[in-house]
Formats: structure tokens, C-alpha cells, sequence
């Protein structure tokens, strides 16, 4: 391959056109993903009328670093209005407003679920359509090309990729250990309350299930980014991914809120050419009507 | 000083990527469009790379890290257990959805770090105000309502599934308590061997706070 196909390539990876659809299927998930947690997390205003106490080891520069410095009252009302943003953006009314507020408000509100503890609240649902919607709204809603969608699927790729180093760089290798495994599936179970019954315990015999789980688990974090570059391989990784899911909630007790967004890496448009169609055929032009 | 100086940072690498955002936002011709999308791109990527390399945070840009240690070795973990108090001295582990705006895995680190670091009179402010979150928990279930929120059975669970303690007395709490319960590997262990049989016995659990309605 030559210097120029190589530039070629990389210019069609990030500003070859990208179908309507999976533009806003991209937008509606996003969207979508972030009102379920600011439902489903309806109180989050609240975390800022906690008494002072126990506010009172939260440095004052990561209050002004998320500008908690508000009144309550004001608060509860951004949070409000973001879920109206958020609903704008879903429907696409307002577009570039709506994203972009709501990727700002969302700045704003997500760390007070974790700040008593600390600043970061990654993994909670709402980083990756924080981080969409602001990529989504500068893009602007005439914005044909590829390259918002490949930002997006590069915040949610590297969760998996990161996720699978994090475990090397601390632990090294000992981490993919039947042990290890077999250890958190006892531990986690227990610290999180479940009894006996529950099916991770009887993972826990197998010491050949609990290496091949940590065997199984790394590699799929540590190639997951590849579905970015060969689309060919996500008729593989999505299912695997899924699988990945269902079983960190129900042997790790892990629930990964964001599950949904890894649709952004399916191709929607040969869905909608056939809904297109369908439609049309649906719905035949009266006779001698001419449009 | 420190804090500050990675807050500066934090607060710059964000407005950064907003900066760059409003470039393309901005740019006037097709071609200068093309030119700052690909600089946004490379900061959106080689910051990623340089926090999920080094493991450090600036959220939203943030390193992702997950069960990244080994799980103790010497199989003991300790969690910050709530209690509420009945009028007849009995205790109801209070469910953890109760907090409602954070989960009990966060609270459980708030105890451990900052809990000792306050005064007597700040423990016992921290107290009640935990205990009135309980308690109108415990109003809640009592009336059939166990929904975290107004999605009902549609809500988001936690990052964590901790399991849900529904149970509650009908009559309200009169104490809350705050026991640091500890599980042993080996203590699970042995419970696993007898099937089917709860795993409570093993747990050693220290009173770490008590707060008392008068």
C-alpha cells in the first residue's frame, strides 16, 4: 500500500459519509441512555443539600472545578431543564442547543453522584453520551460525515480497551488467575449481599470456568477497539459483548448502564432502506394522483 | 497546593477539548472544517491514550479502571453496613437504594475515608441526616412502594447490584446504626461447602456509630 492510499484510507475513515441513519440512531441512544439514568437518578440535585459535614472533605476547587456553587433551588431547575435538552436532543428539536446543553449539564451534574468520594463518576451511565452529545451538537445537524460517529465509538471502545489494561498496569498477570476470580465472584458475592443460591458460587468449584473467565474477559477488553477498524469483526465482538455483559451482572453483580450504545456500531441504514420501502408499499399513491 | 494545580489541569484539558469543538464549529471553509475536526481527533485520542496509560483522571476524559486489583489475598473485605433500629431493639439492614442520589458503594467510602476525620457534633449531624433518609425509605416500602424511582421497575440499577432489602417494621426506626462488617475468603469457603445454607455466619461485624431519636 502506498504513502498516498495510506492518507486516502485515513481520510475516508474520518470524513467518508456516513448513512442518516445510524446518525440518528447514534443521537437517540445517546440521548435515550442519558434520560433513563437522570430518571432513574431522579433526586441528584439533592447530593448539594447533604449537610456540610459531609460535604466537608470535598475540596473547594472540585466545587469550582463542576461549579457547585449554585443555590439549590437553582440546581433542581438545571436539572429539570436538562431533562428537557435531553429530550430535545432525542427528537432532534433544537438540535445543536439541545446537544450540547444537555452534553454540558450532564458535565455538570453526573459527579455528584460520586463526589463525596470522589470526582470521577465514570461507569455510572452518563460519560460517554456526556462526551456524544457535545461531539454530536459542535458537529451540527448538517454535519454528512463520518467523523462524529468515530469519535463516539472511540470514547466507547476504549472503556473495554482501558478496562483490560487498568488490570495488567496494577496487577499484573496474577490478575488472570482462576484464583483471582474465583476469589471476587466469593467476595463480591458476599459483600453485596447475595446468599448460597446464587449461580456465582457454583462457578467457584470450577477452577477451569473462573480461568477461562479471566482468560476470556482481558482479551475481549484488550481487542474490543478492533471493531472500530474491521467492521467484519463486530458480527463477532457485539454478541460477545453482550455475553461479556450479561455476565458481569450476573456473576460480578456489575450492571453497565451504557450496554445499549454498543448499537452505534451497527450499520441502521439497510434497516431503513427496508422500512422505506415497506412504507411506500404500504401506502400506494391513489390513481391518477401526481406528486 | 497539589489538588489545585491537577484541578487547573483537569479544568484546562476540559475547556481544551471545548475549544476545539467550537473550532470546528466555527470554521468557515470545507477544507479548514477537514483540518480541525482531524485536531480535535488527535486530542480526543492522545488524551485518552495518556489517561488510560497513565491511570489517571480527568473525568470526563477518565482512565476506565475496573476491578483492576486483585481481589485480597488474604480474603478480607470490610463494608460499611447501615442498620435501622426498631422500638423493640431489632435491626433491618437498610436497603441500599435508600440514599436515593448515591449508592450505598459510595457512602461505604465516605464512611471509610472521612467518617473518623470528623468531630463528635459533625458525626452525629451525619448521623440523623442518614438516618431521615432511612427513614423515609422505610415509610416508603412500608406502603408497598419499592420503586428507586419514578421509572418504577424501568429504573437504572446501581453500577454495583448490591441485593435489595425490602423488608422494613411498620413502625418507624427509632435508632440507626453503622456496623464495618468484614467477609473472609475463607469464611466463604466453608459456607460454600454446606449447600444452600445462608452466608451470614461468617461475617465479623464492629459497631462503628449509633444514633438514637430521642
Amino acid at each position: 500500500m502506498t504513502v498516498l492510499d495510506r492518507q486516502s484510507r485515513f481520510m475516508q475513515f474520518w470524513f467518508a459519509p456516513e448513512a442518516e441513519a445510524n446518525r440518528i440512531v447514534t443521537r437517540v441512544l445517546l440521548a435515550a441512555t442519558a434520560l433513563w439514568v437522570v430518571l432513574s437518578r431522579f433526586d441528584l440535585p439533592s447530593v448539594l443539600g447533604y449537610p456540610a459535614e459531609m460535604w466537608s472533605f470535598v475540596p473547594f476547587a472540585q466545587r469550582i472545578r463542576f461549579l457547585y456553587l449554585l443555590p439549590l433551588g437553582v440546581e433542581r431547575a438545571l436539572y429539570v431543564a436538562l431533562h428537557l435538552f435531553l429530550v430535545g436532543a432525542l427528537f432532534g428539536v433544537a438540535y445543536r442547543t439541545s446537544c450540547i446543553v444537555s452534553g454540558m449539564l450532564l458535565i455538570h451534574f453526573a459527579p455528584l453522584e460520586s463526589i463525596l468520594w470522589v470526582p470521577n463518576p465514570y461507569l455510572h451511565g452518563l460519560t460517554i453520551p456526556a462526551l456524544g452529545l457535545l461531539v454530536l451538537g459542535f458537529a451540527g445537524k448538517r454535519e454528512r460525515r463520518r467523523w462524529p460517529l468515530r469519535l463516539i465509538q472511540i470514547f466507547f471502545a476504549q472503556i473495554y480497551f482501558f478496562a483490560g489494561y487498568s488490570k495488567i498496569f496494577t496487577s499484573g498477570f496474577a490478575w488472570i488467575d482462576a484464583s483471582n476470580i474465583r476469589r471476587y465472584l466469593l467476595l463480591l458475592s458476599q459483600y453485596l449481599g447475595f446468599d448460597r443460591g446464587h449461580p456465582a458460587y457454583a462457578i467457584t468449584a470450577i477452577p477451569i470456568l473462573c480461568a477461562a473467565i479471566a482468560w476470556t474477559g482481558v482479551l475481549f477488553d484488550l481487542a474490543f477497539p478492533i471493531v472500530i477498524f474491521k467492521p467484519v469483526t463486530r458480527w463477532v465482538m457485539l454478541p460477545l459483548a453482550l455475553i461479556f455483559h450479561i455476565g458481569n451482572a450476573v456473576l460480578f453483580h456489575v450492571v453497565f448502564q451504557e450496554a445499549a450504545l454498543l448499537l452505534i456500531f451497527v450499520n441502521w441504514q439497510p434497516l431503513a432502506e427496508r422500512v422505506r420501502a415497506w412504507r411506500a408499499a404500504a401506502s400506494p399513491r391513489p390513481a391518477g394522483v401526481v406528486s | 497546593m497539589t489538588l489545585v494545580v491537577i484541578t487547573i489541569v483537569q479544568v484546562a484539558g476540559f475547556l481544551l477539548l471545548i475549544a476545539l469543538c467550537l473550532r470546528v464549529a466555527m470554521a468557515r471553509s470545507a477544507e479548514s472544517k477537514q483540518k480541525r475536526v482531524l485536531h480535535l481527533a488527535a486530542y480526543i485520542v492522545l488524551t485518552h491514550l495518556a489517561i488510560g496509560i497513565t491511570q489517571k483522571d480527568a473525568w470526563p476524559i477518565t482512565n476506565n479502571r475496573l476491578m483492576h486489583g486483585l481481589a485480597p489475598p488474604s480474603g478480607e473485605l470490610s463494608l460499611y453496613r447501615f442498620y435501622g433500629v426498631d422500638s423493640d431493639g431489632r435491626e433491618w439492614r437498610v436497603d441500599p437504594y435508600a440514599w436515593r442520589s448515591i449508592s450505598a458503594w459510595h457512602l461505604h467510602f465516605w464512611f471509610w475515608v472521612n467518617y473518623k476525620n470528623l468531630t463528635p457534633a459533625q458525626r452525629q449531624t451525619a448521623l440523623a441526616w442518614l438516618f431521615d433518609r432511612a427513614e423515609q425509605q422505610r415509610a416508603e416500602l412500608a406502603a408497598g412502594d419499592t420503586a428507586i424511582s419514578p421509572l418504577g421497575p424501568l429504573s437504572a440499577p446501581e453500577w454495583w447490584g448490591f441485593e435489595r432489602d425490602l423488608k422494613v417494621p411498620a413502625q418507624p426506626y427509632r435508632a440507626f446504626r453503622v456496623y464495618l462488617e468484614t467477609f473472609t475468603v475463607a469464611g466463604a469457603m466453608a459456607e460454600a461447602e454446606q449447600p444452600f445454607r445462608a452466608l451470614k455466619g461468617h461475617l465479623d461485624r464492629k459497631l462503628i456509630a449509633e444514633w438514637r431519636r430521642l
